[in-house]
């Protein structure tokens, strides 16, 4: 089956700002993509040039194979959920719900049956008769994703769904909407700041920064082999350690040398990255492995979790491990020296230009 | 200290009057007032702002009161509002004007409400020279001008010699009248009807066929003036102290007495009888009747005075003099138009203003 | 402890009152007395030698419900109060509309262009409009120069509908412009991406919620307009009469304070009555 949308070379610039440049990416039918990255990456810009809010200022976007740039917003037949939900304020939730299709024609006969079906599918059957200001915050996420459904757009559009939601209801929620995508079919594009968030949601996620696609693959691509160092720190929230390659398997880091896992024939300054939960923790001088070693700076006990930083010249490790179970490690007071080692998967070495470096035994 | 203390009553004046012209008509006693202005050396005049005003600082307050250590302090305001005051605070012992400058006709009004202090030439000495048809009991004569008929000097080849010209068809949507000076276009239209300046209903049927014949209302005075200018209107009724002083702003107009008679607009002082400091009151009015005061205000308003001895020369004397062979002056009948006032006024509003 | 605290709050909140109660009185005296004695007033009876007499007669609002003349008066005052506000309406809810959707230095600066007018008196912009409508002005000349006639505007009702909408239209532009801007723009775009072209996603969204503010808006222009005064007798002339103007000329010219005050009640009254009426016209649910 062909794609769904197609975003080729898709450009976005106010004056000489260049808010979105050239991204391209496609969606599969049927499929959750999560564009991801900090504020003012351009990820909103792109959601909303898609929907038809923001004229493009250069690419095109295609939907089952045709250009959508020409057809204004209310032609394009996209679900949109916006973060502050939108709600129509003085419309019931029914007509909330019964708005898109009044607008898509739908006889008025046809439309309370289908106000109600869609309004089963977000449990909400029961407050079709309520303003948007007598519902919870989740129940108008709801409302507002059901009223998107309803016409049952070609894509469905989703801007910061979880970011107005309490902490406590977000994984809840985000369990839904991914059941809901999952079990219709649905195809979708989400927008989120939020790694955590994207990975629960999305079937891919796409990594943004400053109008720029870093890396454009799974949950696991990103995570165990992000495309550059921005994308290992954003994703993983991995150690990044500034470095000169003195030989195949040293980095010299400021004077502390490391003795990497791998191989590699670059010379010069590269990146290290380092996930913090795939570090390994010994007393110094004891592991047969141990990479480097330095002093414990901060022990911080976080439940299940022990964070612990050490210090390597200039650099600072985070290391986190588990506080109890069998993977549990030996936990260490500040100012014991430790031995720090890793596995040579757990290990990514970026260039200077930030490409990453395959690494040999 | 003396001076000080002048000053600061000068400037609690104002305040003190104008919460007064609200509490007069709630005939709630000014009793502060009779504390506070026991002293007499100050004088209220109620009277006109503008020219008049200034004219009466410059050429009485000045020369003739203050070398008598009495200060004058101006209340400055609207006729109707002036006596509105004398006639709510009449009842009161003692009221705070102690000379109001009116009309005629308001003259009268007040006079007939018992509410002025009678004025001759004992307490009055330059009354003595005060023209006679003029003077009443209660009211000195500052000056007068005839109701005149207006005509533009560039367009109206044929001075108009009768009201009855404005009714011509030739001044159709030509004519263009002062709205607020009502009465007196009433009383020429009277003067046309019958001779006789009280006939109203002889002025209301002829001023209804002005109206029919495309008349125009201006708001004030001063708004008839551009009209004439501008080429909107020919020809009207105006006071001849008007036309002088358009004249001598450049606007092209001209005077013509009209043979059925010219009403006169007097200009009086009155002394309420109540009023706190009556012999200074006395002493300004005959400072008013100075023929250097009468000839600064004939210089500069283009009024005539009522006094025989003001002694007119010049330019200002020819502009002044009334024509050879001398036309009919009519003075108002004052007690006529008080008692229809009133029910003037709304005929005027609904019949003339709504057509 | 608990009651200590009780007890402090409670006598912190009486302290408010009685902080408050001068200001209040105040008001109280400045709004409601003058009104009470206005009323009191148009009962009283009027006399040419003493004025006012105390009186409880209801001679005055006979006279006016009983003659043509004031009732036509008031037939205008309401007729050119609706006329200008339904001008209002159509001019200022678009320039509204626009102002709220503009961006920052824009928006301030026409914001500010609008409220500049409101820094000279209404008086001196009907003198303006005199000036311009004037025998002689500028479209006088330029009428006699192009269709040889002249430009008769002068003492007009159009004249004085022109001049009180100039001086409402900044009042609807500014209240509209922020009822607008208090609408998340995010409304409309949920309306257009459901498949609502711009202009049902307005009638559909936004001007149902902005009614209630537009509502208030339409109330204040209308409250303007009924009491107009130096427009209607700069611009109208003497020919032309509305209620304010009346009202002055009975209590100024004929010194007739009961009937001017009960000619003030009587256009206080109606102008109540149109807001409400006003008000009832706007559905139920939309109401502020």
């Amino acid at each position: 089956m062909s794609v769904a949308v197609s975003v080729s070379d898709l450009s976005k610039h106010y004056g000489s700002e260049q808010a979105v440049d050239r991204m391209s990416f496609d969606v599969n039918p049927g499929e959750m993509i999560a564009l991801l990255g900090p504020s003012g990456c351009g990820k909103t810009t792109t959601l909303r040039m898609i929907a038809g809010f923001v004229e493009a200022s250069g690419g095109d976007i295609l939907l089952d194979g045709r250009s959508i740039l020409a057809l204004p917003t209310h032609r394009r037949n996209m679900g949109v959920v916006f973060q502050s939900y939108a709600l129509f304020p003085h419309l019931t939730v029914a007509k909330n719900v019964a708005f898109g299709l009044e607008m898509h024609g739908v006889p008025k006969t046809d439309r309370a049956a289908r106000v109600m079906d869609v309004l089963k599918l977000v449990k909400l059957e029961g407050f079709a008769e309520r303003y948007p200001k007598q519902l919870s915050g989740g129940q108008q996420q709801r409302v507002a994703i059901a009223r998107a459904l309803a016409t049952h757009p070609r894509l469905l559009l989703l801007d910061e769904p979880l970011s107005n939601l309490d902490a406590a209801l977000r994984s809840d929620v985000a369990r839904d909407i991914r059941m809901l995508q999952k079990s219709h079919g649905l195809t979708a594009l989400m927008v989120t700041h939020d790694q955590s968030e994207a990975m629960a949601m999305a079937d891919r996620l796409v990594v943004m920064r400053a109008g720029r696609i870093e890396q454009i693959g799974t949950q696991e691509d990103v995570y165990e082999r992000p495309a550059t160092p921005f994308v290992a720190g954003f994703i993983g929230h991995s150690n990044l350690v500034q470095g000169r390659l003195s030989d195949a398997g040293t980095l010299d880091c400021g004077g502390v040398q490391v003795a990497l896992a791998g191989r590699y024939e670059a010379r010069g300054a590269v990146t290290l990255a380092l996930k913090p939960e795939r570090i390994v923790l010994t007393p110094a001088g004891t592991g047969g492995d141990e990479r480097v070693c330095g002093r414990i700076e901060l022990a911080t006990y976080l439940g299940t979790t022990v964070e612990q930083i050490v210090r390597l010249g200039d650099a600072r490790l985070v290391i986190r491990s588990p506080s109890s179970g069998p993977a549990a490690t030996r936990r260490f007071a500040e100012g014991d020296l430790v031995g720090v080692s890793w596995a040579i998967g757990d290990e990514r070495v970026f260039s200077e230009d930030d490409r990453p470096l395959s690494a040999g035994h | 200290m003396e001076d000080i203390g002048k000053r600061s009553r000068g400037r609690g004046l104002p305040s003190r009057r104008t919460v007064l012209a609200g509490s007069a008509a709630l005939a709630m006693p000014a009793i502060w007032t009779s504390g506070a202005r026991a002293q007499s050396s100050t004088l209220v005049v109620s009277t006109w702002g503008g020219n008049f005003g200034r004219l009466l600082t410059e050429n009485v307050d000045v020369p003739f009161m203050k070398p008598l250590g009495i200060e004058v302090v101006q209340d400055i305001g609207g006729e109707e509002a002036r006596v509105a005051k004398i006639q709510a605070q009449r009842m009161l012992p003692q009221g705070n004007i102690d000379v109001a400058c009116v009309t005629g006709g308001v003259a009268q009004r007040l006079a007939d409400l018992g509410a002025l202090e009678p004025l001759n030439a004992a307490t009055v000495p330059n009354l003595a020279h005060a023209l006679p048809n003029l003077l009443t009991p209660t009211a000195a004569p500052q000056f007068y001008s005839p109701q005149v008929l207006i005509y533009s000097s560039e367009r109206v080849k044929e001075p108009p010699t009768s009201f009855a010209d404005l009714l011509e068809p030739a001044y159709k949507n030509k004519v263009g009248l002062t709205d607020g000076n009502f009465p007196f276009n009433m009383m020429a239209a009277a003067l046309y009807a019958s001779g006789n300046i009280t006939d109203v209903a002889g002025a209301k049927e002829a001023m209804i066929r002005l109206n029919k014949n495309g008349l125009k209302l201006y708001p004030s005075v001063d708004a008839t003036a551009p009209p004439f200018k501008s080429g909107e209107i020919d020809a009207g009724i105006m006071f001849l102290a008007r036309v002088i002083s358009w004249q001598d702003s450049g606007i092209p107009v001209k005077a013509a007495f009209p043979k059925e008679g010219a009403a006169l607009y007097v200009s009086s002082l009155v002394v309420p009888k109540n009023a706190p400091n009556k012999q200074a009151a006395l002493k300004y009015i005959n400072a008013m009747l100075e023929p250097s005061a009468q000839q600064g205000f004939a210089a500069k308003l283009g009024y005539i005075p009522a006094t025989d001895n003001a002694g007119l020369s010049g330019t200002l004397a020819q502009q002044l003099a009334l024509p050879v062979p001398a036309p009919k002056l009519v003075v108002p009948d004052y007690a006529a138009m008080a008692a229809g006032s009133a029910d003037l006024a709304d005929w005027w509003k609904k019949t003339i203003q709504r057509s | 402890m608990s009651d200590a605290i009780i007890s402090g709050r409670r006598s912190r909140q009486l302290g408010g009152t009685v902080l408050l109660a001068p200001a209040t009185l105040v008001v109280l005296i400045m709004l409601a007395a003058p009104l009470a004695l206005l009323v009191r007033y148009s009962f009283n009876r009027f006399s040419p030698t003493d004025l006012m007499i105390a009186a409880v007669t209801p001679e005055n609002y006979v006279r006016f419900f009983t003659d043509p003349f004031y009732l036509e008066v008031m037939r205008t005052t309401i007729g050119v109060a609706l006329l200008s506000t339904v001008l209002c309406l159509i001019l200022g809810l678009p320039i509204g509309w626009r102002l709220s959707r503009m961006r920052p230095p824009w928006r301030g600066i026409f914001i500010f262009a609008m409220i500049m007018p409101l820094f000279v008196s209404s008086t001196v912009r009907a003198l303006g409009w005199m000036i311009l409508f004037a025998r002689g002005g500028v479209l006088d000349l330029g009428s006699s120069y192009f269709f040889q006639r002249h430009f008769e505007m002068q003492f007009s009702s159009t004249g004085v509908v022109i001049g009180i909408v100039s001086a409402n239209l900044p009042y609807m532009v500014l209240m509209a412009q922020s009822v607008f801007a208090g609408i998340d723009d995010r409304l409309s775009e949920a309306a257009r991406g459901l498949g609502a072209a711009p202009v049902r996603a307005f009638w559909r969204v936004i001007w149902p919620l902005a009614i209630p503010g537009i509502a208030i808006a339409t109330i204040m222009c209308l409250i303007l307009g009924m009491n107009a005064y130096a427009t209607p007798i700069l611009l109208g002339g003497p020919r032309f009469q509305m209620m304010a103007p009346l009202v002055y000329w009975e209590f100024g010219t004929n010194n007739n304070w009961p009937f001017a005050s009960a000619l003030a009640f009587v256009l206080m009254a109606t102008t109540l009555l149109l807001a409400v009426v006003a008000h009832t016209l706007v559905p139920r649910r939309y109401r502020a």
